[in-house]
């Protein structure tokens, strides 16, 4: 292969990233880190969450809920680092090597749903900013349906194309539209500490609370607790690039923790404040046209950064299963292009049933690969280069049962049964059990549930694997 | 296989037959870096000093600390400012670490 063509194949494709090659480093991170969390989803989740609880417990059920989410799964950074390797290519280890593929069918559709988030936030902005620069525009383009779905795919091509140059515009990318974000930020913290008083809005009660003060807290902790966990899915297709591990462990623990745990606070305090959970209708509310069409403006072009991240970080796991692919069909016909189905506002509208009903099939993927991971692999230094090469083969090494290791997919299957069981994600009530939500978070339940139980099928389904794992050579 | 389904076409960049050899070669010789890498310095780049997973302790620690307190409710002060101070001091800390190391 020529030398171009191989460099090619590293930034935009599956074989290991070596040193030279890495392109990102701490700052670079944080940058994208933000790019990604801040324009969408914090804002939503801060959204939900400050309609349902005043704010001092709003602050701790987003906080306690982002943290634990994010900071159990926030090791995988470093060993995705360490091998330059993908995160689907590193899950064939646990789900074997069919049951990786697998997991990548599931989660690419659920990328879709992310996309669909921020392009329908753009599209959002778009059909309030548009009236206000031209007064006649055709109702088309300024209406929700059909005005924001085409808004939406309008942000969608143009993300396609940056994320089509591959992880070099990716990163220049997001250091224009993560400062504007900050803007954004900035403009939302002036405005409640100076203009409305921190202590007016600590006074506010919320518009849409449950019943009791817990099944609000509880529903709140539940949405969030689904974001901190979504990022169980996009450690490696970034950390591969950094330049060094702990590059690879703060940028993401920076960018999508404390960075945009301030995101999500604020956008509690201004739910709080306007009353509805949507970002697009804070900005002229408290901003007035003038200042609010700027705001609207940059948080527009923030979510475009953001749907690069995400059309990149699908097309390289594409890559890992497909190597010979063209990159156009694997960040754009398959990372991109189907998403647009779901630019819709009963999508839009149901963000807390995405982060719970779809977050838990997330979760439940974290916890195995974190017991696989520490509980397994860690003892032997994570894997050998053979086994490494295996993975790219899908040799015998990993192939358990036909592709497919039992032990994960059983967990992974009944976890989503006892989850649903607690929890019912369409009503924020208990599932059918009858017996679990809001005493018991259903998601930090199935995390636990799927550590424990993905341990003991392994001891039993695959002893002599256990054993083989436990000898250090 | 065909040819056709073995050929460059609509879904593919090259060949089969020109692709996978040099692929595979490609992808050996990053093994055999790697392989090296790691007996030598434990992974492909520097590795992670132990002192930044106690940043991660302590940002466990505090979600845990709120998710007990917003549990049992009434959530008290002094942990929403230790909260903020202690991640003030974490801050400074880094801060401080980054400087003398000349970064």
């Amino acid at each position: 292969m020529a030398k171009e063509a191989i460099e090619k194949e590293v930034l935009f494709g599956a074989l290991p990233v070596l040193a030279e090659d890495r392109v990102y480093g701490f700052v670079d991170y944080v940058w994208l880190q933000m790019a990604y969390g801040i324009a969408s989803w914090a804002f939503l989740v801060g959204g939900l969450t400050g309609i349902v609880l005043p704010a001092t417990e709003a602050i701790t059920a987003a906080i306690a809920g982002e943290g634990l989410g994010l900071f159990a799964s926030a090791f995988y950074a470093v060993i995705f680092g360490r091998y330059g390797a993908d995160q689907f290519l590193l899950t064939r280890a646990a789900f074997g090597n069919r049951g990786g593929n697998l997991q990548l069918a599931i989660w690419i559709p659920i990328n879709y749903g992310w996309i669909a988030y921020s392009a329908f936030l753009f599209g959002m902005s778009a059909i309030k900013l548009t009236p206000l620069i031209w007064p006649q525009v055709p109702s088309v383009l300024a209406t929700v349906w059909p005005g924001a779905t085409l808004w939406a795919v309008i942000a969608t091509a143009i993300a396609s194309y940056v994320a089509w140059k591959g992880p070099i515009a990716c990163k220049w990318f997001t250091r224009v539209t993560s400062p504007l974000m900050l803007i954004v930020l900035g403009g939302l913290i002036y405005y409640i500490f100076a203009v409305e008083g921190i202590g007016a809005v600590f006074a506010r009660q919320p518009v849409a609370a449950y019943e009791t003060r817990h099944l609000s807290w509880m529903n709140a902790f539940e949405w969030n607790l689904g974001l901190g966990f979504a990022w169980c899915y996009y450690w490696g297709q970034w950390s591969r690039l950094a330049k060094t591990e702990s590059a690879a462990l703060h940028g993401p623990w920076w960018g999508w923790g404390p960075v945009l745990c301030i995101a999500v606070v604020f956008s509690i305090l201004t739910a709080l404040i306007v009353g509805t959970f949507d970002p697009t209708d804070w900005f002229m509310a408290i901003g007035g046209a003038t200042f609010g069409g700027i705001g609207l403006f940059l948080f527009a072009i923030a979510n475009i950064g953001s749907i690069v991240l995400l059309i990149y970080t699908a097309a390289i796991p594409i890559k890992v299963a497909i190597p010979r692919i063209r990159w156009v069909h694997a960040s754009v016909t398959i990372a991109a292009v189907p998403a647009v189905v779901l630019f819709q506002e009963v999508v839009f509208n149901n963000y807390a049933v995405f982060l719970t009903l779809i977050g838990c099939l997330w979760t439940v993927y974290g916890a195995i690969i974190f017991t696989d991971f520490f509980a397994f692999r860690k003892k032997k230094g994570y894997w050998t280069v053979d086994e490494i090469r295996d993975m790219y083969m899908m040799g015998k090494i990993f192939r358990y049962h036909k592709g497919f290791n039992l032990a994960a997919w059983i967990t992974y299957l009944s976890s989503v049964i006892i989850y649903l069981g607690v929890y019912n994600p369409l009503t924020g009530y208990v599932g059918y059990f009858g017996v679990g939500f809001p005493w018991v978070s259903g998601l930090l339940l199935v995390f636990g549930y799927a550590i424990a139980l993905y341990w003991l099928l392994m001891h039993l389904i695959y002893p002599q694997e256990v054993k083989r794992l436990r000898v250090v050579e | 296989m065909s040819e056709k389904k073995k050929g460059a076409g609509f879904w593919f960049g090259m060949d089969a037959e020109t692709f996978y050899p040099a692929f595979h070669a490609e992808l050996e010789r990053r093994l055999k870096i790697l392989d090296e890498k790691l007996r030598t310095e434990g992974s492909l780049v520097t590795k992670c000093p132990m002192w930044s997973y106690a940043a991660l302790a302590f940002a466990m620690l505090w979600a845990i600390v709120f998710a007990v307190l917003g549990y049992v409710n009434p959530i008290p002060l002094w942990a929403h400012m230790s909260f903020y101070g202690s991640l003030l001091i974490l801050v400074v800390l880094i801060g401080i670490d980054r400087v003398r190391k000349g970064r």
